[in-house]
């Protein structure tokens, strides 16, 4: 106490605990969850020894058809997420960045709106589109699709706008006074400076889509289109096996797969992504 | 219009209004071409005319979604095929998988579902419901073409109807239905003919209980169902089922056995349906009482120690999902002997499905004796109403617990008990309501 | 220059997909809810605002005026999220501050890791881990009972028997939901606190204050802002959870707004109320989100002003 006081820039001792407790408290319970998928036997809360067999057996990851079925339809939705709501949100941000004048405030609060809607509003929301105004598309991968980008388009337009802003008008301007004309301004000085923004952004709206559940299970439809976390839902009120835990730890291993591939292409090419990290979480 | 298909001479035709008017309009062309070629009337047919205002001398019957007649055990009804939802042709190629089944989850045995795929090649996906409205919400709403549906019952065939969702069964392709299904279910009167169901499996509805953590000997009670009320020492621990038919005609049978009058768990009396809300809503402050169909999990791994139950959770309980070391006959069941619930379910080809062949076959094998036998005594505990099936002998060979005899469900019950059937859309909103306002807390 | 309108082509796929699939999507919710429903309980819209039904809307106000089922359940959304919120800062700002103010170096990019991890787990495996460890034969309720905290719950009347965690208790609802959401708080109090300027602390230390005043007048009032935005941005959410309560608990007891509105709207035929449950979650939910608009094109004009 008395050395805390004389050095008033030491760490204090009390924060260094809570924050490491807080660490413990919440990623102990994930990482308990990851090591009984390689329980031995069928329970998920006693260790009876160290196992592959709920990812390499019959009734595994890699052989149950329900689990495989859903495992592949979430990567789909995944790429089809990433594929669409990408190039919308980049052209959306740029647009959105550069727009003068009326209607740039209610675009703005448009876009910024699938972001502070609970999650369960867009859910019945777009449940009752699909049903009443495009009866002609059901439900199933499409629904899923078109409800996954809507929400996760946001999420690219602010992350590249924070990149857009510590870009600055610099390149442009120059790349204009040197000749260039408006498209390619844009798609050979803008967009490469965005690059990994864009890579950063990919990576985000794939991992919120693998881990959507509300608007997912809304929109499902045959049993093709269960995803792993409608699997989880519906089987952790049962008496599900480890299986779930293997299934689960293989979303987690591809999310942070991902997830650490963008950071690390971000931090190579952007320098100084700091800012924009951080402006892009404090989202 | 009648076309030659067996129909008892007391039924109603169930003729849909299309029908009607595609006949009416029929008849009306026939008549007026005979005339304009006779040139003249030649008839020894009566003058029409004469029609008495039928709802003047009937006492109407409720009717239910789209103006259907509700079936009863005193009101069957024959529902028609119609010509753009027939029956398949008999020679119809059987089509490649995969299979889809709608179902229950954990309802039907995963060995069953390999059998069939190593019989005949085709794999079989299933998605699962959590309950019989859902099931019907998500088979109305979207252009989901489940294969077959398992696990709907009498109190959902007029909205499947209705709201044209399921297709009729042709029975060359299903020996199996003659051949081993108790006559009783052979021609329900939900569905004359079995035009369009056949049955899956028969259960009653009771209470299970764990007879090493409850001391209360409930059979011996005068009004068994009054220990839910009296369950304050077991709180946290006590469940009902989510369902709002079957959940709320407990009260209403607990309520009848007091006064030991006939109960209609069919009721649409808003004054009953209220008061079974409230006494279910008194649970949560009694025992706060969880809302699940998973107490075939629960009671044997003791998170819940005493439950309303389907007989036939109960018996797959003992069965499959005893933890090790967990003796099968620290469960009991208790069923009333009369005014409760006898039920069956059934089995149904979805509308759009487009391997109505290879449905047939499925459901045709799963009417075997074999496939039923392994898939009762496997894991899903229900009794399949097969007729060379014994369940008492499965009790005296140890199969299924003594403590567990009076979930054994036999045809007889069927005559002392009541079916929970679809109501009247009137009737599903006063339950709906106050099923709700029970959820609400 | 580009002229405006190229901007503004630029951006028109987006706010076409936006216009559809989210403002169309919110009305198509306004016309149901002004509905009706036909005799299969299927919902039937009803678009034009002078044909609106007022009647489900009306019997949902009614029944939250005179303190109905409804209101029962808000009432209780709103305590549950306070409680969770409450205790989500207690737990998150000293964790922010610590990383934001007191973490050099290389572990700083450890810890920032360490705090956005959860982030990217799925929410729904972080649940399944509780509800695995707080079974009756699981660790976490071993070692609440050997450390003694059942006991203290107990007394307190926020649990009804040991091990009985999963047994429909708000107090585990709530614990569940601080452990689901306050990741969620603890990045953007990260962010706010991180920008305070060190020098203005160091002015006030300079002229006198002690360590706990130059937090409490300095520190803590600048940090405000971030404090309400993560508020905002963690109270959203989960006014709309049901997965929470309905994994770690199957009780009536513990439904909250987000558990009614999914089971009238996906089953039942109670959908036009559920649509009109909706609209009013919605209406409440504005103040919220209308607070965390403002403030966020502040900051974005802000910072567009500044590029």
């Amino acid at each position: 106490m008395i050395a805390w006081l004389r050095n008033p820039w030491a760490r204090p001792r009390a924060l260094v605990v809570v924050t490491g407790a807080y660490i413990l408290w919440s990623l102990l319970p994930v990482a308990l969850a990851v090591m009984f998928a390689f329980n031995a036997g069928r329970s998920r809360t006693t260790w009876q020894g160290f196992s592959f067999r709920w990812f390499t057996s019959q009734v595994g990851v890699f052989h149950d058809p329900a689990l495989q079925s859903a495992l592949k339809h979430t990567l789909l939705l995944g790429v089809i997420c990433v594929a669409v709501a990408t190039p919308l949100g980049v052209t959306l941000a740029l647009g959105l960045q550069r727009w003068r004048g009326r209607g740039a405030g209610t675009v703005n609060t448009m876009m910024l709106l699938p972001l502070v809607t609970p999650e369960i509003v867009m859910g019945v929301a777009l449940l009752l589109l699909f049903l009443k105004v495009f009866p002609g598309l059901g439900l199933g991968t499409v629904p899923q699709a078109i409800g996954q980008v809507t929400f996760t388009l946001s999420y690219v337009v602010v992350i590249v706008r924070g990149r857009l802003v510590s870009i600055g008008k610099e390149y442009e301007e120059a790349a204009a006074d040197l000749g260039a004309p408006p498209h390619d301004q844009i798609l050979r000085v803008v967009l490469p400076l965005l690059a990994p923004a864009i890579v950063a952004s990919a990576a985000v709206v794939f991992a919120l889509s693998i881990d959507d559940f509300v608007v997912t299970q809304y929109l499902s439809g045959a049993p093709s289109t269960t995803t792993v976390p409608m699997l989880l839902y519906a089987s952790a009120r049962g008496a599900p096996t480890p299986a779930l835990n293997a299934i689960a730890t293989v979303t987690l291993v591809i999310t942070l797969a991902t997830l650490s591939l963008a950071f690390l292409v971000y931090r190579r090419f952007a320098g100084g992504g700091d800012a924009a990290v951080v402006a892009a979480m404090e989202m | 219009m009648a076309t030659g298909r067996m129909s008892h001479p007391k039924d109603r035709l169930g003729l849909t209004r299309r029908q009607l008017l595609q006949g009416a309009a029929g008849s009306a062309l026939g008549v007026g071409a005979m005339g304009l070629v006779a040139g003249c009337e030649n008839t020894t047919n009566p003058i029409g005319g004469g029609n008495i205002e039928t709802s003047k001398y009937v006492v109407a019957k409720p009717t239910g979604p789209g103006g259907l007649p509700l079936p009863r055990p005193d009101n069957s009804v024959t529902w028609a095929i119609l010509p753009d939802n027939p029956i398949i042709p008999e020679g119809t190629a059987v089509e490649k998988g995969p299979l889809t089944l709608y179902n229950y989850a954990d309802y039907i045995w995963p060995g069953l579902l390999s059998r069939f795929e190593k019989q005949y090649g085709a794999k079989v996906q299933i998605a699962t419901y959590n309950s019989s409205d859902e099931a019907i919400a998500k088979l109305a709403a979207g252009e989901v073409s489940f294969d077959v549906i398992i696990g709907l019952s009498g109190s959902n065939i007029d909205n499947l109807i209705a709201q044209q969702l399921i297709q009729p069964l042709n029975h060359a392709l299903l020996p199996n239905l003659e051949k081993n299904i108790w006559p009783e279910l052979q021609d329900p009167f939900y569905d004359r003919g079995s035009r369009y169901t056949v049955p899956y499996v028969v259960w009653l509805d009771g209470i299970g209980w764990r007879n090493d953590m409850v001391r209360e000997d409930i059979a011996a009670m005068d009004v068994p169902w009054d220990i839910f009320w009296q369950s304050q020492a077991y709180t946290g621990k006590v469940g009902v089922l989510d369902d709002k038919r079957d959940c709320l005609s407990m009260p209403m049978q607990r309520d009848a056995m007091h006064t030991g009058a006939t109960p209609d768990l069919n009721t649409e009396d808003p004054t009953i349906v209220a008061k079974a809300g409230r006494d279910v809503s008194e649970l949560t402050g009694i025992c706060n009482v969880k809302v699940t169909i998973t107490d075939y999990q629960t009671l044997p791994e003791g998170k819940t120690v005493l439950h309303q139950s389907w007989s036939g959770d109960v018996i797959g309980a003992a069965i499959f999902y005893m933890p090790k070391g967990v003796k099968p006959d620290v469960l009991s069941f208790w069923g009333p002997t009369k005014n409760g619930v006898v039920q069956n379910d059934f089995l149904c080809i979805g509308r759009k499905s487009n391997k109505p062949a290879l449905a047939h076959r499925f459901i045709d094998f799963l009417l075997d004796e074999k496939n039923a036998y392994d898939n009762f005594v496997q894991q899903n505990g229900y009794v399949p109403p097969q007729n060379q099936i014994d369940a008492d002998s499965l009790i005296k060979q140890g199969l299924i617990p003594k403590t567990l005899r009076a979930a054994v469900t036999r045809p007889e019950q069927f005559a002392f008990n009541q079916e929970l059937l679809q109501l009247s859309v009137a009737g599903e909103q006063l339950w709906d309501n106050a099923w709700s306002k029970f959820k609400a807390g | 220059m580009q002229s405006r309108w190229t901007w503004r082509l630029l951006a028109s796929p987006g706010v076409l997909w936006l216009s559809v699939f989210f403002l169309v999507a919110f009305y198509a919710v306004v016309a149901v809810a002004f509905g009706n429903q036909d005799t299969f309980s299927a919902p039937v819209p009803f678009w034009k605002p002078w044909d609106w039904n007022v009647g489900y809307m009306l019997a949902v106000l009614r029944d939250l005026w005179s303190g109905g089922q409804y209101l029962t359940v808000f009432v209780r959304t709103f305590v549950f999220v306070a409680v969770s919120l409450a205790l989500s800062l207690l737990i998150g700002y000293p964790v922010a501050y610590y990383a934001a103010r007191h973490v050099h170096g290389r572990w700083r990019g450890i810890v920032l890791v360490s705090l956005i991890l959860p982030f990217w787990i799925n929410y729904l495996m972080r649940m399944l881990a509780w509800i695995n460890l707080l079974s009756p034969d699981g660790w976490a309720t071993k070692v609440l009972h050997w450390v003694g905290i059942d006991h203290v719950f107990i007394w307190l009347g926020l649990l009804a028997n040991e091990g009985g965690w999963l047994d429909g208790q708000p107090s585990t609802v709530i614990l569940a939901l601080v452990y689901g959401y306050v990741p969620f708080l603890i990045l953007p109090l990260y962010a706010s606190l991180d920008r305070i300027d060190q020098r203005q602390i160091e002015a006030a230390r300079d002229l006198g204050a002690g360590p706990f005043s130059a937090f409490r007048r300095v520190t803590l009032p600048l940090s405000v802002p971030g404090i309400l935005a993560g508020s905002v941005l963690v109270a959203l959410p989960m006014f709309g959870d049901y997965y929470t309560p309905d994994l770690v608990s199957a009780s009536p007891k513990t439904n909250i707004i987000g558990n009614q509105i999914d089971e009238l709207t996906r089953q039942g035929s109670e959908k036009v109320t559920g649509a009109s449950l909706t609209l009013v979650l919605s209406a409440a939910m504005l103040v919220l989100m209308v607070y965390y608009l403002r403030t966020t094109r502040a900051a974005g004009a802000e910072a567009t002003a500044e590029a």
